[in-house]
């Protein structure tokens, strides 16, 4: 409901002119191909007020050129998300939750990052020093 | 009328300041360690919200739309506070001082219309038709008011007090305002139910909604006022659609009291009124 299309273009022209040489997973460089690609559907989840945990489904879907076991894992904390065997790309439906922004590494069996997106958290009323109060009618 | 109103409470505010409390900045979090902020928002709605005066109808569908631009500006204490719940213009909105701002409670001075006057003629130039039940009546004006408001907050809820003396009323126009609002967050809807209580003095529902000898009719009788209430029920919902729009919905069940509902020009002891729309935030 909150993808931003102009960040998800971007983000896919970011994967697709990353390098093509798979690092460690703990390395802060993205290492992606074109082929191998980790996209995050909606990649923003808009809450009503700064610092206010955002809700929201997310579809993570990845493919990649050749068969394998790969791991969707969340960095920081990090946590396992799904596991795959003998595949070459799939999707999981996600329980986004969170007040800031979170990023998705897919690790191969080597524990190589293979691609990377981020949700990010936005909101529309800034933190105010006023605390409301307003009846309706 | 109004402009005087702002000029005495400038001054009040401008000799206050040197007593006020000063943000204790430390205590809050480091989203709000800030002392400025400003928020612009236009919002656009559509609500069935009936005239508390008989015979007063919404009919066209400019009847049922409203749309506002509201402002709301924080400044060392100084605040606007738009009401965007609402969308019938800036005007709604608060102009006030926080006197003493703690973590849990607060006081505030605040200036701010409580109640819509009204003018006969205008009314039934809008409707394009005689309203027997109000031709004749003298206008009354808005009342506007300088008041204190002491506020509690709690975690997911906020009770406050208001007292103000509205400036039609000259002297005896006072009302007081008990309002409860608890904040439930469900993912990422905020739904607020609230609950009110507001006692007005005989003077002031005399004035709005009493009848003075020359403003009988066979259509009107003499009605003289005595204090009233009003109870109030509340939900209001707001849900974000994009990082500038949010939706919002609402409805609010009024209750007044026989002073109010025994006026010829009143409608009854019940209104209930309901609303949405969206707001755009800059």
């Amino acid at each position: 409901m909150f993808f931003k299309l102009s960040k998800g273009f971007a983000l896919l022209a970011g994967l697709t002119l990353s390098g093509v040489m798979p690092h460690s997973a703990n390395s802060a460089e993205l290492i992606s191909m074109a082929d191998q690609q980790l996209i995050a559907q909606p990649a923003l989840c808009v809450a009503l007020h700064q610092g206010r945990k955002c809700f929201t489904k997310v579809t993570l879907t990845w493919h990649v050129q050749t068969l394998g076991n790969f791991c969707l894992y969340q960095k920081n904390p990090r946590r396992k998300v799904k596991c795959w065997q003998q595949s070459k790309g799939n999707s999981t439906l996600l329980e986004f939750e969170s007040s800031e922004k979170l990023t998705f590494q897919l690790i191969n069996q080597q524990n190589n990052l293979v691609a990377e997106t981020a949700i990010d958290v936005s909101w529309v009323h800034k933190a105010t020093p006023r605390k409301r109060r307003w009846r309706l009618f | 009328m109004i402009k005087k109103h702002a000029i005495i409470l400038l001054c009040f505010l401008i000799s206050s300041s040197v007593f006020a409390v000063e943000k204790e900045l430390d205590q809050e979090t480091t989203l709000f360690d800030q002392t400025f902020s400003w928020q612009a928002m236009v919002a656009l709605s559509a609500g069935y919200n009936p005239h508390m005066l008989a015979d007063v109808e919404q009919e066209e569908p400019k009847d049922f739309l409203a749309l506002a631009l509201l402002i709301d500006f924080y400044y060392k204490g100084f605040f606007i506070q738009s009401n965007n719940r609402r969308v019938e213009g800036v005007f709604q909105g608060e102009l006030g001082y926080q006197l003493i701002d703690k973590n849990d409670w607060a006081l505030d001075i605040i200036a701010k219309p409580h109640l819509f006057g009204f003018d006969p003629d205008e009314i039934m130039k809008d409707q394009d038709k005689n309203i027997p039940s109000i031709e004749g009546l003298d206008e009354r004006e808005i009342g506007f008011g300088i008041g204190l408001r002491y506020s509690k907050y709690f975690e997911d809820a906020i009770f406050s007090f208001d007292i103000a003396n509205l400036e039609p009323v000259k002297g005896k126009g006072w009302l007081a305002d008990f309002y409860y609002s608890h904040l439930f967050l469900y993912r990422n809807w905020d739904i607020y139910a609230g609950a009110g209580f507001t006692y007005y003095s005989s003077a002031i529902v005399d004035y709005y909604l009493g009848i003075d000898h020359d403003e009988v009719t066979v259509n009107r009788a003499y009605y003289d006022a005595k204090s009233a209430f009003r109870g109030q029920l509340e939900i209001f919902a707001r849900h974000p659609i994009s990082k500038n729009w949010t939706f919002n919905a609402g409805i609010t069940q009024n209750y007044y009291s026989n002073a109010v509902a025994d006026s010829p020009i009143v409608r009854k002891h019940h209104l209930t009124a309901v609303m949405m729309g969206v707001v755009y935030v800059f």
